[in-house]
């Protein structure tokens, strides 16, 4: 894996100077490390295992526990077959997990690495990868309720599956600017946080995940036509069942990817140099 | 030689500070407090003026003592010069790779074992092509912890703990070390060994700055003392002179 990554951005750096300065800032110091990030994120799942029998395998499970439930109920209210609607239910929240931690999770970046920020000559873009390198190390975890659900047959599994592996890899890159400006406004207002977690409930009620959008009609439509993270979920959840890709999503995910980066770019150039202040 | 020289030009830092009632504490006239820099006001903003106007050029071998009372500016200059603080005036240039002494204990955690920090520091700090086992040997032979590399460092005692950590904070060569005081620590025959293997490293690093409230450890390295008084230098001159000007005031 780390040996595929550095083969990868060996091949890129010559076009990095091709690239503006402040994105410049956010991608420099991670591709001439990349053991670095890659190694911290391992260390710590590492860690998180210590003294647990099954460590972070609690989210995975919490995944399985949550799925099977929201089937049994939803499943039935919304009077849907079963295997269908837990295929949905499961790769929805996979996909969710990740949307849902860029808002949450991800913004703890730096108060989370506050020790090595304030005492360390380790550049802050290095966290700023780690944290989203953990992200994909939590799919990982995941994966495993993937694949019993592909073994019984539940999910489908097709050619467009192989999708899946690109759309994380742009899911990746859009996590990179989003963390980079979170964290920052996280380490700054610190209640930020506990308004941001609490928002976040609401969005999940009004994200298609455990309902499906031609339940809805009229001006309820609104709910996920300008939610971004609808674009995000169903972008990651689409090769996730096998679906082709819906060319409006992943032009909609595209250009959010575009966008964060500009901004997130620009924003963490300005800013990043007070964030030891602010710890 | 790879180029290695520090050189400080007028460097002002202001430090915001975030506290309840931010302003009040102002009023009370805390900004005349004994210990510390100069807390001031702009803005409606209350900061620290934790370094003022300081000028420094050191080139290869001329390693530098920082002394001062607390919170005069030592630890918060060593981290300018880290690059960890960013001035917010004047000019710092640094040349040369830096070995930042001041807390070696960031990211490490009471569940890992020796063997894992010693590994988790060399990624860290270390260079990837290097093997981490030949790290490991010399820190084991160099601390004497032997079989306790195996346990987990919350088994530690505070004095096995420092062991490690001088050790780790030892282990690399480094063109400008930055070393903050607390590093001597650990019972006398374990100095001695400690301080020859940083005379070693300092054979070939090109550059020391050193915090510390101690007059010998400072002796056994420097010959250049900066006396550090409410974030400024009020004097930088011969260690001997310095560490008369700190003790009797002129």
């Amino acid at each position: 894996m780390a040996f595929a990554l550095s083969f990868s951005a060996n091949s890129i750096k010559p076009y990095l100077r091709y690239l503006p300065q402040s994105v410049q800032v956010l991608v420099r110091p991670p591709l001439d490390n990349i053991h670095l990030w890659t190694g911290i994120a391992w260390i710590e799942t590492v860690q998180s295992y210590r003294r647990t029998v099954l460590g972070p395998l609690w989210i995975t499970i919490n995944l399985a526990i949550f799925t099977l439930a929201m089937t049994l109920i939803y499943g039935a209210l919304f009077s849907m077959p079963t295997r269908e609607y837990a295929a949905f239910v499961a790769c929805g929240m996979i996909a969710w997990s990740w949307s849902n931690a860029l808002l949450t999770d991800l913004g703890n970046t730096f108060m989370n690495y506050s020790s090595f920020v304030k005492n360390s000559t380790i550049n802050k873009a290095i966290f700023i990868w780690t944290a989203v390198y953990k992200q994909i190390i939590n799919l990982c975890h995941h994966m495993i309720v993937y694949a019993v659900l592909v073994a019984f047959g539940v999910v489908k599994f097709s050619i467009y599956s192989l999708l899946f592996f690109p759309a994380v890899v742009v899911m990746f890159l859009i996590s990179i600017p989003i963390t980079a400006i979170m964290a920052i406004l996280f380490t700054r207002y610190r209640d930020l946080q506990r308004l941001v977690a609490s928002t976040m409930i609401i969005f999940f009620m009004v994200t298609p995940i455990f309902w499906q959008t031609t339940m809805i009609s009229g001006w309820r439509t609104a709910l996920y036509i300008f939610n971004p993270f609808y674009y995000l979920v169903e972008f990651l959840r689409m090769p996730l069942m096998g679906l082709p890709p819906d060319p409006f999503i992943v032009s909609v995910v595209l250009a959010l990817l575009v966008f964060c980066w500009i901004a997130g770019a620009a924003f963490y150039k300005r800013y990043e140099r007070y964030v030891v202040f602010w710890l | 030689m790879t180029p290695c020289r520090i050189s400080l030009r007028n460097v002002h830092l202001r430090i915001p500070v975030f506290a309840p009632n931010q302003l009040r504490l102002l009023r009370r006239g805390l900004f005349k407090a004994a210990v510390g820099g100069n807390i001031a006001e702009s803005n409606g903003k209350v900061h620290v003026h934790a370094l003022r106007g300081i000028s420094l050029e050191l080139n290869r071998g001329e390693h530098l003592a920082l002394i001062g009372h607390n919170g005069s500016g030592k630890t918060t200059l060593l981290k300018v010069l880290a690059g960890i603080y960013p001035p917010t005036e004047g000019e710092v240039q640094v040349e040369g790779t830096v070995g930042c002494l001041i807390d070696m204990e960031a990211g490490v955690t009471a569940e890992m074992s020796g063997y894992e920090c010693i590994k988790f520091q060399h990624l860290l700090y270390g260079n990837p092509q290097e093997d981490w086992q030949v790290l490991v040997e010399d820190i084991a032979t160099f601390t004497e912890l032997g079989g306790y590399l195996e346990l987990p460092l919350r088994t530690y005692s505070a004095g096995m703990r420092a062991r490690l950590m001088a050790g780790l904070a030892t282990a690399w060569r480094r063109d400008i070390l930055l070393i903050d005081e607390g590093i001597g620590a650990g019972d006398t025959a374990f100095q001695e060994k400690l301080s020859r293997r940083i005379a070693q490293l300092l054979e070939s690093a090109g550059l020391l700055v050193i915090a510390s409230h101690s007059p010998d450890l400072l002796k056994r390295y420097c010959a250049r003392g900066a006396v550090f008084d409410h974030g400024q230098a009020s004097m930088i001159g011969s260690l001997d002179e310095a560490l008369h000007f700190y003790s009797t005031g002129n």
